[in-house]
């Protein structure tokens, strides 16, 4: 068994400290790590609380609660960022993916303290395949708070949907990558390939609209 | 074996029908086509997640939120793709027709509700008589001499149908082989999927 808010002290101890001595840039970017790590501390406790309350064992609340949960606590607080600071564009982007990089790397240290560190190989494969899949999913939500719809309601709504697609998108990562073998290591390559797809193809175009306020 | 091999060419129509509005939307930077392959995204992503299971675990996903929240948002991205491209005056008509729309989504939820839970029957309810209101004010609109949406708003109710014959069909015929009629409506919503691409391509040119 793992004590998981140990290890959260233990990680977030040292950041928490440097907020004190960093600049105005750095310290957000800081604070958004955190952030991004407290919320999958969060949604460890309440994934265990629903599956409990719904009588789920721990495979099938890994599949179908921890998706849910998990992408709708990195929201909250970027929900909170937009709506009290109001930031720019590129500064709440910024912000997305570094709660997105927070959550999957407190993410990787539990799975480290649970499941040990022997395998180079295979540590590697999940590292990737976690963080990919996370900024992936982060990358959803962004294009929906940021880029698609300019009223309050279509916000609401778009980017409602949008979360379900990364929900999707994380539990078929879920299932996918829990698999022995090689369908575990197609599982993580998926986000990859995504986020390849998206340096290629993508990234030159959004720039673009990225300049606008 | 049978519906297995419908969802497996329901995803590769969803997963070819997504390649082709993601090329459109990063070529025109157009929203409406952004928001159709989030669409088709998330219905594909649905049945991937349904597919997967069946593959693995040689059973359904035992609580099934996930792809249904999947499958709901796909109806919300289908409505505010008509938000996004059918113009103002459509959205103010009035009159008793569209309202047909809800009336056929009310009735059908009270009919499904001998079947399905409340809330899973109510959130589909509500969100396909949203579609289907707005998509035949659509068709009220071009009845004049403005045609250009014509085919949008007959594809979203060609989907909405589908839909519809599908569940109608899981409700008296469900059986896993080739001459279902569940097969059949099933096999409709994966044509559906086909004349989105270009009424919306019709539809943004415009």
């Amino acid at each position: 068994m793992s004590y998981i808010e140990n290890i959260y002290v233990c990680l977030a101890a040292p950041l928490l400290l440097a907020l004190f001595f960093l600049q105005p840039n750095w310290r957000r970017v800081l604070l958004f790590f955190l952030v991004g790590m407290t919320s999958c501390l969060l949604s460890a406790y309440i994934s265990t609380f629903i599956a409990a309350y719904i009588g789920a064992d721990l495979t099938t609340a890994a599949y179908e609660v921890s998706p849910i949960v998990e992408e709708c606590m990195k929201l909250l607080p970027v929900l909170f960022y937009l709506m009290v600071f109001e930031p720019r564009r590129k500064y709440a982007v910024g912000g997305i993916q570094m709660i997105a990089v927070g959550f999957a790397t407190f993410e990787n240290a539990c799975y480290l303290a649970g499941f040990g560190s022997e395998n180079l190989l295979a540590l590697t494969i999940r590292g990737f395949g976690t963080g990919a899949m996370h900024v992936v999913c982060g990358a959803f939500t962004a294009i929906g708070l940021l880029f698609l719809w300019d009223r309050l309601w279509l916000h609401a709504i778009g980017t409602a949907a949008l979360l379900s697609l990364s929900i999707t998108f994380h539990a078929i990562f879920n299932v996918v990558v829990s698999q022995p073998g090689a369908v575990s290591l197609v599982g993580s390559v998926i986000p990859l390939t995504v986020i390849a797809f998206y340096l290629v193809f993508v990234r030159r175009k959004l720039n673009t609209i990225r300049t606008e306020p | 074996m049978a519906e297995s091999c419908e969802n497996a060419l329901q995803i590769t129509v969803a997963v070819i029908c997504l390649s082709v509005g993601t090329v459109r939307a990063v070529r025109t930077r157009e929203k409406a086509w952004i928001l159709l392959s989030a669409f088709y995204g998330c219905w594909a992503l649905g049945d991937l997640y349904w597919g997967t299971f069946l593959i693995f675990f040689q059973r359904t996903p035992p609580y099934s939120y996930v792809p249904e929240f999947s499958w709901y948002s796909s109806y919300l991205l289908l409505f505010l793709l008509l938000r996004q491209l059918l113009p103002a005056e459509a959205w103010r008509i009035r009159g008793a027709l569209p309202w047909l729309g809800v009336v056929i989504a009310a009735g059908m939820c009270a009919f499904y509700l001998q079947w399905g839970g409340v809330l899973s029957n109510l959130i589909c309810a509500v969100l396909m008589g949203l579609l289907m209101l707005h998509a035949i004010r659509g068709l009220t609109f071009i009845h004049g001499s403005d045609r250009r949406y014509m085919p949008l708003c007959a594809a979203v109710l060609l989907f909405c149908f589908a839909e519809y014959a599908t569940w109608t069909a899981s409700c008296f015929w469900y059986t896993d082989d080739w001459t279902s009629p569940y097969l059949f409506a099933d096999t409709l919503i994966t044509l559906s999927f086909i004349p989105l691409l270009p009424a919306v391509r019709r539809a943004v040119r415009a």
